[in-house]
């Protein structure tokens, strides 16, 4: 493979990708051998995809944050005889902003911390029949039927919207127990009323990336 | 990297055990043998192996029998490491059924780990900063999730093509936060 072949067929990227038929890549790989400046490319292609890989896995790590409720003061607590007059123009714009923003957000917020109910349902995989139906308006409960014998570390959930196939939301899972399902907790309000999809695949085991099921549901 | 010339020179001070020489002897080619045997080794085990078999056999045939072509030293390098594949294969073939599934990689020996350093990351982290989310998370499903790409391009209605730019122009960004050649730590 010549130099200018090389760059005019994206060859660093195709090979990095992993993308090259094995006489093509034997052909590159005696090339950027010989190439010092090919082989720098390849190089920093490897290592970035290392580095980016490691970025990319230690975002995906949990981090757990304590939701501290923010304390409330007492209002009238900031009133002051010398300052009663300068404060009263803060005070209302303050109560305006606690009764129409600060209030609703922290009553959704409690909502969601409280134990509700939920709705939750078995999804088995893409069948004939009609998909399971979501009431809107309360948290759902997706349980996965998976089985694969590929025995993977985990899975990745993807969400898509059935009629748009846009992707909603992806969540990365740990393997559930042998024989138990794998269960999603969707809140309320995060889905719009319509079709969607849920696509399973692996996370390691023998066949990553393998397509584990397709599960289709409604909210109504 | 710095950038040595192959030339008579070059092989002269390598047979004589120049340090100098042979650590850029060995860190030049050291990365390029384990980027190809990546793609054909799964072990760690045997791709430090072949890695180590393929420096010992050139320098022993420098050695010895010198080097016709110095500015084709690395065509050498590389003949020799695919030989050492070669009868890796072949008594893997004798030993083993070929069609059992290669253990995956276990993350703590896996030799990509001699790449990733603190300043590296930090630099990847920037450019993946400046995407945008889908290009983020496209990576992310290709190099991290290890998806298959064709159906990642599907998912994110982009062609294969779309990928490989992606992936050009972050790698470039990287190289020119790092401010030299070859990504050097």
């Amino acid at each position: 493979m010549e130099h200018e072949t090389a760059t005019r067929n994206q060859a660093v990227e195709r090979y990095v990708l992993g993308e090259m038929p094995l006489e093509e890549r034997e052909s590159f790989e005696s090339h950027f051998f010989d190439c010092p400046e090919c082989a720098d490319d390849v190089r920093s292609a490897a290592a970035f995809v290392a580095n980016a890989r490691a970025v990319l896995r230690d975002d995906a790590l949990p981090v757990e944050k304590p939701v501290q409720p923010r304390e409330r003061q007492a209002w009238f607590a900031w009133m002051r005889p010398a300052w009663a007059p300068a404060m009263a123009g803060v005070l209302l714009a303050i109560a305006g902003y606690e009764s129409f923003v600060a209030m609703p957000l922290r009553h959704q917020l409690a909502a969601a911390l409280e134990p509700r109910q939920a709705a939750a349902q078995l999804l088995r995989g893409e069948t004939r029949a009609e998909p399971m139906q979501f009431q809107s308006g309360r948290p759902m409960v997706l349980n996965l039927e998976v089985d694969s014998t590929a025995k993977p570390s985990g899975y990745l959930v993807t969400i898509t919207d059935a009629a748009s196939g846009a992707i909603a939301y992806t969540v990365q899972a740990t393997a559930p127990d042998d024989d138990q399902a794998l269960s999603i907790l969707i809140p309320d309000r995060s889905l719009r009323p319509g079709r969607y999809t849920v696509v399973v695949r692996a996370v390691g085991g023998s066949k990553p990336g393998e397509e584990v099921g397709r599960y289709p549901f409604e909210v109504k | 990297m710095d950038r040595y010339p192959f030339d008579c020179e070059y092989v002269a001070r390598l047979k004589d055990g120049d340090p100098e020489v042979q650590r850029h002897f060995t860190g030049y080619f050291g990365e390029l043998l384990v980027i190809k045997l990546r793609a054909r080794l799964r072990s760690p085990q045997l791709i430090e192996d072949a890695r180590q078999e393929t420096f010992l056999r050139v320098l022993t045939t420098l050695r010895r029998n010198g080097l016709e072509h110095p500015e084709r030293l690395g065509a050498f390098v590389l003949s020799v490491c695919n030989n050492v594949l070669h009868e890796m294969f072949r008594a893997e073939k004798r030993t083993t059924d070929m069609e059992d599934a290669p253990e995956p990689l276990d993350e703590r020996d896996d030799p990509e780990r001699r790449y990733v350093t603190e300043q590296r990351k930090a630099q990847v982290r920037n450019v993946l900063d400046e995407l945008s989310a889908k290009d983020r998370e496209l990576l992310k499903q290709v190099f991290l999730e290890e998806r298959d790409k064709d159906q990642v391009c599907r998912d994110f209605q982009v062609d294969r093509n779309y990928l490989r730019v992606l992936l050009h122009r972050a790698r470039n960004r990287f190289r020119a936060a790092l401010g030299g050649s070859g990504g050097g730590a």
